[in-house]
């Protein structure tokens, strides 16, 4: 009954994640820590502006970075083996078989 | 011969249509019962409870359990974090802290979760019959349960002798084997506000999602809220639709599908959708919009591009 599953229909735009890299983006802005930022200004306070420039252009990278590189690092390290087996499970059961629907339901599908 | 049942299971309703005898039936129901003993976020014994009380720390789980947090992971990272099962606490915060039965129709204003400093789902481990959570967060098995519950009892009946099963649990359905008299499995995807449904869908194997604002809404300080969390706000999302839909070959898969649909910007919305795969959207005047693989599961009927029932009777402001 089941279509034997086609690779090439999970392709891109969708895009096959790999194993070691991070989630896609998803309109994630940049992640501020807040701890971070405490830290920031309270070093500009103590050393005056100047230092403020150089903590900013310290702190800067780590607000730039979206926390997925600190995530992609942790897939990596801690879920490799779990991902592969993951994402080969995804791609066995990515595709449902399309049937032609009968005039009436068997059941609804109206939201969770 | 075939047997049809309806019941409540994980504070949602149930149908099941077995194309098999009715002691089928009755292992669905035990078999859903002990799911949701195990991942119901309201039982402070079930193995969903234990590892959010001892988050940080390793806990024995069973099988499904160490499922469900796998997948729930794999959900994350497919939909590039649309989904996001640790979003408990900014779902608590926005009021939904008890069974959606219980709770009280006009809660007090509540703060907004601590959102930015929470721990991302990839940090959830597991090792054998070993989880852990990390320390701070909450684990939400909401949707994403009843779509692999789905998949696990239509299974668990397959193995059983079922000649073909068909389950609902909360809008996932999922459906496996032949119908009676030897037919696909036909499912309505409907609307709320909708007196036809959207669309019929038909399957010979695989599973049909549908997530919506609409339902399970509730009052908190005087605002509607609603179970779509925003994970990047920790609040009750603007969504830029009312309802999603997704069909794929798993009931977990199709359910964290759901989430990207309903969030992404409108031009977007079907990035994360496989092409093998298909999906529509209502937004909140009517309209429809579906991905083109959506004629293969509707035997090549058009879905509509407007549902004028609900352009006539969708309240606006009811989020």
């Amino acid at each position: 009954m089941n279509e034997p599953f086609d690779s090439s229909r999970w392709d891109p735009p969708y895009g096959r994640v790999p194993v070691s890299a991070a989630p896609p983006a998803f309109d994630r802005r940049p992640r501020r820590r807040p701890w971070r930022t405490a830290a920031a200004g309270a070093v500009a306070a103590v050393s005056g502006a100047a230092v403020a420039v150089a903590v900013v252009a310290v702190v800067a990278p780590t607000f730039a970075d979206d926390g997925h590189d600190d995530d992609g690092v942790s897939i990596e390290s801690h879920h490799g083996a779990e991902h592969d087996e993951a994402e080969h499970s995804v791609t066995r059961s990515a595709a449902p078989t399309p049937a032609q629907p009968s005039a009436q339901p068997t059941t609804g599908s109206h939201s969770s | 011969m075939f047997s049809d049942a309806r019941f409540r299971a994980m504070g949602s309703d149930v149908h099941l249509v077995v194309h098999g005898s009715q002691a089928l039936v009755d292992l669905a129901v035990t078999r859903l019962a002990a799911l949701e003993a195990a991942w119901s976020r309201f039982r402070p014994d079930s193995e969903i409870s234990r590892l959010n009380a001892g988050a940080g720390r390793w806990l024995e789980v069973s099988a499904p359990t160490a499922l469900l947090l796998q997948r729930a992971v794999e959900g994350w990272r497919l939909t590039g974090g649309a989904y996001d099962p640790l979003l408990l606490h900014a779902l608590q915060a926005a009021g939904y802290d008890r069974s959606f039965e219980a709770l009280d129709p006009a809660l007090p204003a509540v703060p907004p979760a601590r959102w930015w400093n929470r721990p991302l789902p990839p940090e959830i481990e597991v090792n054998g019959s070993a989880a852990r959570i990390p320390a701070g967060a909450g684990f939400d098995p909401g949707g994403i349960g009843k779509g692999l519950a789905a998949d696990l009892v239509t299974a668990d009946l397959m193995a059983a002798g079922a000649v073909g099963v068909c389950v609902s649990v909360g809008g996932d359905v999922r459906v496996r084997g032949t119908a009676p008299g030897g037919t696909p499995w036909t499912i309505a995807v409907e609307h709320p506000l909708a007196a036809a449904p959207v669309t019929l869908v038909g399957l010979w194997d695989g599973a049909l999602a549908t997530s919506s604002v609409l339902r399970r809404v509730w009052q908190a300080g005087g605002r509607p809220r609603h179970h779509i969390i925003e994970p990047d706000t920790g609040v009750p999302a603007r969504t830029t639709a009312d309802l999603a839909s997704v069909i794929a070959g798993d009931g977990w898969l199709a359910e964290v599908l759901t989430k990207p649909v309903l969030l992404r910007p409108a031009d977007r919305r079907f990035d994360n959708v496989p092409s093998g795969c298909a999906a529509l959207a209502v937004v909140a005047d009517g309209t429809v919009a579906a991905t083109a693989s959506m004629s293969r599961f509707t035997g090549g009927a058009l879905v509509p591009t407007v549902l004028r029932s609900v352009e006539r009777t969708h309240p606006g402001g009811a989020r």
